[in-house]
């Protein structure tokens, strides 16, 4: 299998007033067409920035500098005009956020927010799009889909919430869906019911996933590979038991003894 | 819809409440319409005779709900001084009033929201940081004062219009109406940079929320974004900011009325007063109330519509 993105030399750095803060530094990785790659490292680590960097999101930041390249299929989304990008966007490569209910527009139906990167980006009748996007309801397993079609998101419960994130992100079935910390504001039992979905995904739609989390176990379960970030630089690479059983960098020792003993034994 | 007739019911509830009241705070200020409808004529038998005429003798509770059956039949009972129905001395000056509330707020809509939307758009920008400066004086003009500059500057130097010269609907609706573009452009102005700085303000607080970013993953262009996510979040205030609005230039045309001498209810409202002459007086309050009230109760609906998350 080829590389579907290819990281090089990432630095991220925020032009602050007077120093300039690299956060994000010299990251090279490349995730594989239908893997899913596991983002692991503590919060402030550079994860985030990381993601929103590959789904072209942080220029809206304003005084941030991206240097290094990021090869999505080849092309380089650093450099390309931004109407190439969004032609990406939403398209080929998607992403479901952390906070399910703020990530929301709270005055728009779900029906339409599920639907909206096939309206942005395809050239289906409003019909097709609502048949899509029941289907789409039905692959997270969200029950009523007819109905919630119409709901709004103050009126689903988290999980739900990010059900509908999930539905909305694989609905163009996208080649590379960015998933940043997409249970880390959910109940353990809705947990584990999100990261199935995840690997049925995966595995109908051939979609690869980079899912990032700060709770190694959970990339241990999902991920056949990982990545570990610590202070803006990657220190260690490989397959997921590898580093489980023989992490090389202390950091990574201390992460894993930080997982409660009854989870390493699933 | 159960929200609708909720917020309907109290609309009329406040109404009544505010008709009561400025029906009870005309048997308390001081001054009997009698006397000065007699004037120096008034002997106290005379004024006694009259009294009992005018039904003034009966209890407030009674006269009140005498009052308020006849408004609702469209009998707003006889003005004290032109000895003629109210109804017929207000039905002309509510045109006229109308549409100078109806035009200024058009103007503040107008002005107000693309103007908003540009600034935010350009926030940081120099022509942006213009416009805010002007906009920050522009609010703290008072509508009559402008109304004076405005007179001066487009009646007295550039002939535009004649100061004073008021022209009648029912004699010449052009003239009428191009009469009107001055002052509700005085009332109107310091009103839409509000809106203009509150607009802004919202639009950029919006911008940094959640959801605008889950909406750029989906590759929406900018504009996508603003006019498909962020202004349907960002106008919610300002619609609130606009039903307070709305109430504030009905007070304005009050004052802008005397200043360029257009006979609307503002005026007739002054005379009434310093006349004592209650039916009239309380008439015009009522239809004022009415639409103070009435735009909030839209507001309100209006809000309910966009805004899924007001609970009853
Ligand atoms: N807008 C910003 N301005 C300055 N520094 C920022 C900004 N956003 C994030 N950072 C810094 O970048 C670092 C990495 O953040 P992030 O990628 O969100 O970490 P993670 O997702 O791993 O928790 C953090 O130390 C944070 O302080
Ligand atoms: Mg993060």
């Amino acid at each position: 299998m080829g590389n579907l993105l290819e990281v090089k030399s990432l630095s991220i750095t925020f032009e602050g007033n007077q120093a300039r803060e690299k956060v994000v530094r010299n990251v090279s990785f490349s995730v594989m067409e239908g893997e899913i790659l596991g983002i692991a490292g503590e919060s402030g680590s550079g994860k985030t920035l990381t993601a929103l960097a590959i789904a072209g999101l942080l220029n809206r930041h304003g005084a941030v500098s991206l240097e290094g390249e990021i090869l999505f299929q080849g092309k380089n989304l650093l450099t390309c005009k931004r109407e190439e990008l969004r032609r990406y966007q939403g398209n080929d490569i998607s992403m479901v956020f952390q906070e399910p209910m703020s990530s929301l527009n709270p005055v728009m139906k779900i029906g339409r927010q599920i639907e909206e990167s096939i309206k942005i980006h395809g050239t289906l009748s409003k019909k097709e799009r609502k048949e899509k996007a029941i289907w789409a309801m039905e692959c997270v397993e969200l029950e009523n889909p007819e109905k919630i079609y119409h709901r709004y998101p103050h009126e689903l419960s988290g999980g739900m919430r990010q059900r509908v994130m999930i539905a909305a992100s694989l609905i163009s079935n996208p080649r590379l869906m960015i998933a940043d910390e997409p249970t880390t504001a959910l109940d353990v039992s809705i947990q584990h019911q999100i990261l199935k979905l995840f690997q049925k995904i995966n595995r109908e739609n051939h979609t690869a996933i980079l899912f990032i989390s700060h709770d190694l176990s959970l990339i241990y379960h999902l991920c056949g590979r990982a990545l570990v970030m610590y202070e803006g630089s990657l220190i260690e690479e490989g397959n997921t038991k590898e580093i489980f059983y023989h992490p090389r960098h202390s950091y990574t020792k201390n992460l894993i003894a930080c997982i409660p003993t009854y989870e390493k034994k699933v | 819809m159960k929200y609708i007739i909720k917020k309907i019911f109290f609309f009329i509830l406040t109404l009544l409440i505010v008709v009561f009241l400025t029906f009870l705070a005309f048997q308390i200020i001081p001054g009997d319409p009698a006397v000065s409808l007699l004037g120096t004529e008034g002997t106290p038998l005379k004024v006694a005779a009259l009294r009992e005429e005018m039904g003034l003798n009966k209890p407030v509770g009674e006269r009140f709900l005498t009052w308020v059956l006849n408004f609702m039949k469209g009998d707003m009972g006889i003005s004290y001084s032109y000895q003629i129905p109210v109804s017929e001395l207000i039905t002309d000056k509510i045109p006229v009033t109308f549409l100078l509330t109806m035009l200024s707020f058009a103007f503040i809509i107008c002005m107000g929201i693309p103007l908003g939307i540009y600034t935010s758009k350009h926030a940081g920008s120099r022509l942006d940081r213009l416009i805010m400066t002007v906009n920050q004086v522009t609010m703290a003009i008072p509508p009559f004062f402008l109304g004076i500059i405005l007179t001066y500057l487009f009646g007295l130097v550039l002939k535009w219009f004649v100061p004073g010269g008021y022209i009648s609907y029912s004699d010449d609706f052009f003239g009428f109406f191009t009469y009107l573009i001055f002052p509700a452009i005085a009332i109107a102005f310091p009103k839409s940079a509000m809106v203009v700085k509150l607009f802004r303000g919202s639009i950029i607080e919006e911008a940094k929320k959640d959801y605008v970013r889950t909406a750029y993953s989906r590759g929406n262009t900018i504009n996508g974004v603003l006019y498909g996510h962020v202004l349907k979040n960002a106008i919610l205030p300002v619609i609130t900011f606009l039903a307070v609005v709305f109430a504030d230039i009905i007070a304005g045309s009050i004052i802008i009325e005397q200043v360029f001498g257009i006979p609307g209810l503002g005026r007739m409202l002054i005379t009434s007063i310093q006349n004592r002459d209650y039916p009239v007086v309380q008439a015009i309050i009522v239809c004022i109330a009415f639409v103070v009230l009435g735009s909030n109760l839209l507001a309100d609906i209006l809000l309910k519509v966009l805004d899924p998350r007001i609970k009853l």
